[in-house]
Order: C-alpha cells, then sequence, then structure tokens
C-alpha cells in the first residue's frame, strides 16, 4: 500500500487511528500497529511479508543472543549472523541479478540470471535489523524481549518502505513505553499533510513532465531524443530533480507525521538539500538517516579518517550507490559524490569557503553536480545516458536550444514552477516560525486554528488530484 | 490562556482532520457502489472476485484499490477539481498547446497485436467492463485555433501492410463484387500548422500505390482537401463530421459513376453541444468552451433498418439510420445509432445493386447516404463482427464492398488483424427471415439498446 492513495487515506488510516485510540492498554496498541504494518506491506508484498517477519524473528534471536553473551564469542556469532542474514536477504533478492550477469559478462560464463521481484522496502528494514543487532553489541541499547515489540519495530508501517531508516536507538524507550501528546498528534497531522502534498502536488507532477522528456528508460528507446532540444533535457533533468526530492522528502514528511500520530518521533531525513553550498553539505541534508548509518556502520568501524580514510570515503560511496540499485549507474551516481566529496576535502572546500556568499558560485556547482548526478541515476540504460548527456551539451549535431514544447510547457505550468523552487527553499520553515511568534506576541491565538483550514486545503487538493488519476475515459462504449 | 488557545486548537486539528478523513470512508461504505460514469462513457470498477491466485499475486488488492477510487464519494467532482487545478498550474496559449492523453501514438507493426494499447479510440471492446489501462499519458494530441487532433505517426511500413489487407479481399472477391477502398485523412491534415501536415497524405499514396490492380482506391483526400474552410472535422473529437463524410461520399460516387445526392436534396438536422472523445480524454478548458455541432443530413428515400447484436449475430433487431435522441457526449451515436456488429438497411430503391461497408466508426456517418443508391445496404463493424464476411457477401448477392479507414486505424496493426480475420471467421449461415422484425425507420430506439448492446 502506499500513503498517497485514497486507500490508505479513507479506509486504512481512519480505521487504523480508531482501533488504535480506542484503548489505552500499551499490548492492544502493539498488536493493532503490528497487524495494521503486515496489512499494509501485504497490501502491496503478499509473499514477501513472510521474509520481512522471518528476517525480524532472526534478529530478534541475534539481539537476544548478542546480549546474553556479551564479551564472548558467541556475541560476535550473533552480529556475524545477523550480517549473513540480511546481507543474505538483500544479495539474494537485490543483487543476485546483477552479479551473476556481471559474472557472465566478464568471464564469459552462461550461469542462469536469477529475476526475483525485488520486495518492497527489503533495503530499509534490512539496515534497521542490522544495526539493531549492532547497537546491541555496542552496548548501546538492551536487546528488546518482547517478541511483539521487535516485530513492531521492523514492521512500522510509517518507515518500513520508503525510510527514513530509523535505527532502534532512536525509538527503543517509545516501543516499551510512549506517550501520546496532543501537540505530538497535531503536530503529526499537519506534517503527513504536508508531505501528502509535496508528493501529490508536486512530485506526481514533475514525474509526468520528466517522462515526456527522459522517457521510460525500461523501454530502452534512444530515439525518443532524436527530437530533444537542449532545453528540453536540462528542463527533464530540472523535473526530475524536483521529482525525486518531493517525492521522497514528502514520504519523509508522512512517515515523521505518521510516527508522532502514534507517539513515535522518528528523525529528520531531509533538510532543504537544494540549497547546499558543497557536496558534503549536500549529503548532510539529503537522506540523512541513511547517510548517517553509512558514516557510523560502515566508514567509522572501517577505520574513518583515522586510518586510510580515501579507501574508506570511496568505499563507502560506492556502497551507497549500490544501496540505491543493483546497477552500473547507480555505482556510478555513488562514486560521482565519493569524489567531490574527496576533491572538497583535499582542496575544492577551501576554494568554495572563500567565494563571498554574495556570488552563488558554490550553489551553481552544487546544483549543476546534483543534476548530472540525477541523470546518472535516472538512466539504467547506458545508452540513454549516453545519448542524453550529448543533448544535453549538444554534442549531437541537429538538437535545437529549444521548441514549441518546451515553450508551452514552461508556460502552461509557470505558476507551479515558481511554488515548486519557493518550496526547495526554507520558505515554510521561516514563515511557520515567523506566524507563531506573530500569534504569541499579538496575542492573535483565535487564528490558531487557521493552521486546520490549511492542513484540509492541502488535503482537499491531493485528495482531487488522486481521484483525477482514476479517471480513465473510455470512448464510445456506450456507443 | 495561551496554552488553552493551543489545546483548543489542537484538538480542533485533530478532530476536523480525522473526521474528514472517516466521514468520506463512511460514506465510501455506505453509499452504492458500481454503475456508469456518464463523463467516461464507462462501467465504475466493481468489487473484485476473489481468488488465492489473485490475492497472492497481488492483483486482487490492485484492484480494490481501482474500484475503491472509482467509486470513491464526490469523484466526479473531485475529478473534475483536479482538471481545474491542472488548468491553473499556469497559463495556456490561447491559440497552440500539445495535450495528453492516455493513449498511445501510433507505433506499430504488423508483428504484434496490441488491442489495449490501441492509438485510436474506437479500437474499445464492447464487453469490457472495467477500465483499460491505456498506457502513459504522452502529448499525442495539438491543440491548434480551437481544434483538438490527433498528431500522426504512420509509417510506410503500416501503409503496405493495410493495402496488403485490402489486396486479400480483392483476390478472394475478384468476379463476384467490385472492392473499393477509401482511406480518410484526419483533422491534423488541414487544421493544424503547415509543418504538421502533409504526412498523412504521404502514407495515403503509399497505401494506394501499394493495392492491387482492380482495387479501387477513392480519392476522398483531394474533395475534402478542396472544401478543407468547412466544417468537415470536429474541434472536440478525433470523427469527422457528416459534411467531411459527405465528401468522401461524392468521391465514391464519382469513382463508381453514381450521381450523388446534393445536400439540398437531404433534409439537414443538427445537435448542439456536443463535446467529443478529444474533449473526455484532455478535459481541456479551451475544447470545451468551443463545443461542436453535430450535423447530420437525412436522405430522402424510404428504408427499413435492422440491427445485428453481438450476442446473436443471425437474428436482426429494429435499427435506425439516425438515432436522433443521442444527444450531448453521445450526440455523434446519432449515425446509425453507435457501433454495432451489423446493421442492414434496405431501401426503397430497387436496382438489385447491394453494398457492404466495411467500417469502424469512422464509416458510420458516411454510410447514411448509400441507402439512396443501393437497395441493400449492409455496414458492418469489422471490429464486433464475428463472423465470415466473404459468406456474407456472396449468400447475399452484395454487389460492391467498401473498406472504409481512417488514416490512423489504417496504420495500426489490432484494426488490420481484425479486418483480416472476417476472412477466416466461420459461416454464420443465411440471417433469419425478418418478417417478424418490427424495422424502426425514423422511430426512436429505446435508450438502453443503444447504450448497452446486448
Amino acid at each position: 500500500m502506499v500513503f498517497a492513495s485514497l486507500t490508505f487515506l479513507y479506509i486504512f488510516l481512519p480505521l487504523n487511528l480508531i482501533l488504535y485510540y480506542i484503548s489505552k492498554n500499551e499490548v492492544y496498541r502493539n498488536i493493532i500497529l503490528t497487524l495494521f504494518s503486515f496489512v499494509f506491506y501485504a497490501w502491496g508484498e503478499p509473499l514477501w511479508v513472510f521474509l520481512l517477519i522471518a528476517t525480524a524473528f532472526a534478529d530478534y534471536g541475534n539481539g537476544l543472543l548478542v546480549q546474553r553473551f556479551r564479551g564472548t564469542p558467541w556475541a560476535k556469532l550473533g552480529v556475524v549472523s545477523s550480517i549473513c542474514v540480511n546481507v543474505g536477504v538483500l544479495m539474494t533478492f537485490k543483487y543476485s541479478g546483477f552479479v551473476v550477469t556481471n559474472v557472465n559478462h566478464l568471464l564469459g560464463t552462461a550461469f542462469t540470471v536469477p529475476s526475483f521481484a525485488l520486495p518492497v522496502g527489503i533495503s530499509f528494514y534490512t539496515f534497521q535489523s542490522v544495526s539493531y543487532v549492532f547497537d546491541v553489541y555496542a552496548g548501546k541499547v538492551q536487546a528488546q524481549r518482547s517478541v511483539l515489540k521487535f516485530l513492531m519495530f521492523i514492521s512500522l508501517y510509517h518507515q518500513l518502505v520508503a525510510g527514513p531508516i530509523v535505527r532502534y536507538v532512536t525509538i527503543a524507550h517509545e516501543i516499551d513505553h510512549r506517550k501520546h501528546w496532543l501537540h505530538d498528534i497535531t503536530a503529526g497531522f499537519s506534517r503527513f499533510c504536508i508531505g501528502l502534498f509535496k508528493k501529490v502536488c508536486i512530485a506526481n507532477v514533475a514525474a509526468a513532465l520528466v517522462l515526456k522528456y527522459m522517457g521510460n528508460p525500461k523501454l530502452h528507446d534512444v530515439h525518443i531524443f532524436d527530437t530533444l532540444t537542449v532545453g528540453g533535457a536540462w528542463f527533464g533533468i530540472a523535473m526530475y530533480t524536483f521529482q525525486i526530492y518531493f517525492d521522497f522528502s514528502g514520504y519523509s514528511d508522512m512517515a515523521i507525521g505518521l510516527g508522532r500520530m502514534f507517539g513515535f518521533h522518528y528523525l529528520e531525513n531531509f533538510n532543504y538539500p537544494y540549497i547546499a553550498k558543497s557536496a558534503g553539505d549536500f549529503w548532510r541534508r539529503w537522506h540523512i538517516s541513511l547517510s548517517t548509518w553509512f558514516r557510523d556502520y560502515i566508514y567509522i568501524p572501517l577505520g574513518g579518517n583515522q586510518r586510510r580514510w580515501i579507501f574508506n570515503l570511496l568505499f563507502v560511496w560506492f556502497v551507497t550507490g549500490m544501496w540505491h540499485g543493483a546497477s552500473w549507474n547507480y555505482i556510478l551516481w555513488g562514486m560521482m559524490w565519493g569524489v567531490l566529496i574527496f576533491l572538497e576535502r583535499i582542496f575544492l572546500g577551501k576554494v568554495l569557503k572563500a567565494i563571498p556568499d554574495f556570488i552563488p558560485v558554490n550553489r551553481i556547482y552544487l546544483l549543476f553536480f546534483v543534476m548530472m548526478g540525477w541523470t546518472l541515476f535516472y538512466f539504467t540504460d547506458f545508452n540513454m545516458l549516453g545519448t542524453y548527456f550529448q543533448v544535453m551539451f549538444n554534442h549531437l549535431q541537429g538538437h535545437q536550444l529549444g521548441d514549441l514544447k518546451l515553450k508551452l510547457d514552461i508556460q502552461e505550468n509557470m505558476f507551479w514552477l515558481i511554488i515548486t523552487i519557493i518550496l526547495c527553499m526554507p520558505v515554510y520553515k521561516l514563515a511557520d516560525k515567523w506566524t507563531k511568534r506573530v500569534v504569541v506576541r499579538r496575542r492573535l491565538d483565535y487564528l490558531l486554528p487557521l493552521t486546520t483550514v490549511f492542513n484540509l486545503g492541502l488535503l482537499f487538493l491531493a485528495t482531487a488530484m488522486l481521484a483525477g488519476k482514476s479517471y480513465n475515459p473510455f470512448i464510445y462504449y456506450h456507443f | 490562556m495561551k496554552k488553552k488557545a493551543r489545546r483548543i486548537a489542537a484538538y480542533i486539528n485533530i478532530i476536523v482532520l480525522s473526521t474528514v478523513l472517516t466521514v468520506f470512508g463512511v460514506i465510501f461504505f455506505c453509499q452504492k457502489h458500481g454503475g456508469d460514469s456518464i463523463v467516461e462513457n464507462r462501467r465504475l470498477t466493481p468489487f473484485p472476485v476473489y481468488s488465492s491466485d489473485s490475492l497472492l499475486f497481488g492483483h486482487y488488492v490492485d484492484s480494490v484499490d481501482l474500484f475503491i477510487a472509482d467509486n470513491f464519494p464526490f469523484r466526479e467532482q473531485l475529478v473534475d477539481f483536479s482538471f481545474k487545478l491542472r488548468d491553473a498550474r499556469g497559463i495556456k496559449d490561447e491559440n497552440i498547446g500539445f495535450l495528453a492523453s492516455k493513449t498511445v501514438p501510433v507505433v506499430d507493426d504488423l508483428t504484434q497485436v496490441k488491442p489495449k494499447t490501441d492509438s485510436v479510440k474506437d479500437s474499445v471492446n464492447f464487453d469490457a467492463n472495467v477500465p483499460q489501462d491505456g498506457g502513459e499519458e504522452m502529448d499525442n494530441l495539438l491543440y491548434f485555433n480551437g481544434h483538438a487532433m490527433e498528431i500522426f505517426g504512420g509509417t510506410d511500413a503500416m501503409a503496405k501492410a493495410y493495402a496488403n489487407v485490402i489486396n486479400k479481399y480483392q483476390v478472394a472477391l475478384a468476379g463476384k463484387a467490385n472492392v473499393y477502398t477509401i482511406v480518410v485523412p484526419s483533422s491534423i491534415e488541414f487544421n493544424a500548422p503547415l509543418n504538421y501536415r502533409g504526412k498523412e497524405k504521404k502514407n495515403i499514396d503509399e497505401m494506394y500505390r501499394n493495392m492491387a490492380a482492380g482495387v479501387n482506391c477513392v480519392d476522398a483526400y483531394s474533395l475534402i482537401a478542396q472544401h478543407q474552410q468547412e466544417y468537415e472535422y470536429f474541434r472536440t473529437d478525433h470523427h469527422w463530421t457528416a459534411l467531411g463524410a459527405y465528401y468522401a461520399y461524392v468521391a465514391f460516387c464519382n469513382k463508381a459513376g453514381i450521381t450523388p445526392l446534393k445536400l439540398e436534396q437531404m433534409e439537414m438536422k443538427s445537435k448542439h453541444p456536443y463535446l467529443g472523445s478529444l474533449y473526455n480524454d484532455t478535459r481541456d478548458e479551451r475544447l470545451r468552451d468551443n463545443a461542436d455541432t453535430v450535423w447530420y443530413w437525412k436522405i430522402p428515400n424510404a428504408f427499413k433498418a435492422y440491427t445485428y447484436y453481438k450476442k446473436s449475430q443471425n437474428h436482426a433487431s429494429g435499427g435506425s439510420l439516425y438515432a436522433e435522441f443521442a444527444s450531448a457526449g453521445n450526440a455523434y451515436g446519432v449515425f446509425l445509432g453507435g457501433d454495432f456488429p451489423m446493421v442492414r438497411i434496405d431501401s426503397d430503391v430497387k436496382n438489385g445493386k447491394k453494398v457492404a461497408i466495411i467500417k469502424n466508426s469512422y464509416g458510420n456517418p458516411f454510410s447514411t447516404y448509400f441507402p439512396a443508391h443501393f437497395e441493400q445496404t449492409y455496414v458492418i463493424d469489422y471490429r464486433y463482427y464475428d463472423y465470415n464476411l466473404l459468406d456474407l457477401i456472396e449468400q447475399n448477392g452484395i454487389t460492391d464492398v467498401i473498406f472504409i479507414n481512417g488514416v490512423f486505424s489504417a496504420n495500426t496493426s489490432w484494426h488490420l488483424h481484425m479486418m483480416e480475420r472476417l476472412m477466416r471467421n466461420p459461416n454464420i449461415g443465411k440471417p433469419q427471415d425478418e418478417s417478424n422484425v418490427k424495422p424502426k425507420q425514423d422511430c426512436v430506439p429505446k435508450a438502453d439498446s443503444l447504450k448497452k448492446p446486448q
């Protein structure tokens, strides 16, 4: 199931809220959350829900093993077992096809390429699960003794399929004793509405434009770029830049909002990444839960900045690329960021810092590589990727700078584009802060319910657009 | 005081939002589900039938999602609002624009039969009761000076494939009936900016160049081009008007040596407003503000019409040449009452000549002129007719066979497949004696009989 659907919004969520808050009994509430999480997951992955449960049981056992035999080789065995289980699951379902294809290609062998349907959210929940065992091993947290609570942690539908990666240590206390404060629940609703708006009204609109200009990489059709203009190629990647941010951060907002509705506090996952001034800055703002995960569980254990930092850095970015998908374009994308961060560390960072703020070279530098990166990220087909780059930089002769189609698309989406660009900047955050200050200073408390009007507006816009997606005229069926 | 106000605001936020979510959910469960969407011309998705396989592979829950989305409270109003939102995203040029349609542009060859991703909207399945996913939304429509039109993407290979199908019929019917073919250009050829024109002419020329010697190729293009300033194509629909069809009929008459009726010899009637398929597909406000009129000309002859439905194709029911009750979004249905496997019209012309018109919906207005010249007119929709066409022609002594296609369907493999299969279909046998069938000459059939053919 997805959050941005009428099924979730008007059936699943209200039912979950009613059944959850109908009783104050903690065990009952945990059972309800766990059951709803299973239904949520099984809605899209009816078979793989059992894989999720199996993984959870394995790490529940590993956690207890590590705690019971702390300081002995058995504890290490628990960690190794967890790594084997989770990496094994990932390797099997996500990377086996990629590995065998490359082996066949390199060695000229003809092994059958496995083709598993990728279980949704597998990259997220395996990382959550393995980090739990690590944290128990490191003594940061006590192992969870309750199977129900551990199942709930792994399967919590709020962040199960699209993050953020929630570490057990972050919500350990709330799993055992969470409070349901009024201000949390109301903030959760508001945050959820914002995320829904970002996903449905911004990301989905951008997605339609992306498809027009960048095509579908699964179709492997380079000829769609025959008539693409240079401006069209840049417009296409700009739209993808919007799509991926609003889609992903919208989901994170919804996850954080849902968490607060049910008494959990997940850490922020995005902090206006497109206003960053360097690659390092960008990755402190983009998918924060992932970059900190790699830092804490791979980079630092490898030696961090202390030992062979260049290797550690590039290795982490190689793995980061791999995590995003089993294809070389993702690895290239990860390596691009690794190299940029390496360069920034040795000299580029100092150069960028030395440039005065009123000359936005650092922002232009960052946005340029963000867009180059997303181009790499979008095209799993290297023929399409190469041709698209050539059009972007006008290496292919005969490609015009712009055309009527591009002009009309910009004109017909002008207001939406302005709103989208504004929302990439912390305008809402500042406006919210300012409004609250004015309300407090001038004693305008009676204006506070306007938040509800605002939220209802966002919900209404998103609902209309979701209903609009179901519009499917069936011409002349009646005739 | 401040704290209290915040508490009240929080309660309001939580109660209002959760109530809205719940109330819509409750209304959804309590209201009646199913039925038709008038705007979309389709049946709304019913609750899916359970099977363990469909559950395990995810199809079942996908269908439940579709069912919920299709039957959501106030859906039509919400959909309407979503189009208003789309229009509010920026400023539309008054004269030109590209419109997104869920149908897929013609990129086709004969190696595949793809009825579900057909480019031409005619290719719907009568029996379908679930919405078909037409594919990703692409800008395959052009809006120019008040006209919406499909952007043509046919190929020489498809042109040859079309000629090949007609040539096979020519071989099979040699010495038995005269074979005519008419390929009709679409609106873009005459109403678009110059750089979009001419591709259809080239494609039709390629088709005619590849026709066998015995095939009579009717040059409708030239006559339509001569009259391009007239109202030959709808602005909001992918079809031509009865006037466009009239010029094709005149072109046929010229080829067949028949004196065509003059427009003044017929009674002209009209239906307004008409918002057609391209409006329904795009819901573009510029089209909505510029609705069409469906003109139709009634021939002066007396005639009796019989309709053969899909489930009983050898049993006639009452039919009509002009379904005058058709209105609003269905106004194009005034011609023959829409698309049926076969409509037979017996005319007061007693010259022994019988014509079979093999068509899709493009042929409907065209067919209405023929009872003025032929004793019997058989209008056969190749998409729904399930019997052997050659046997029908032979058994009924049909003297002339006309294949009429819009240039889009002539470039679509599914249509060619459907036309060709009529040569191989089983024999219908002799159609039943219609002595006990009450024809509905100029009378109004029940609305239901048009909406849901049985």
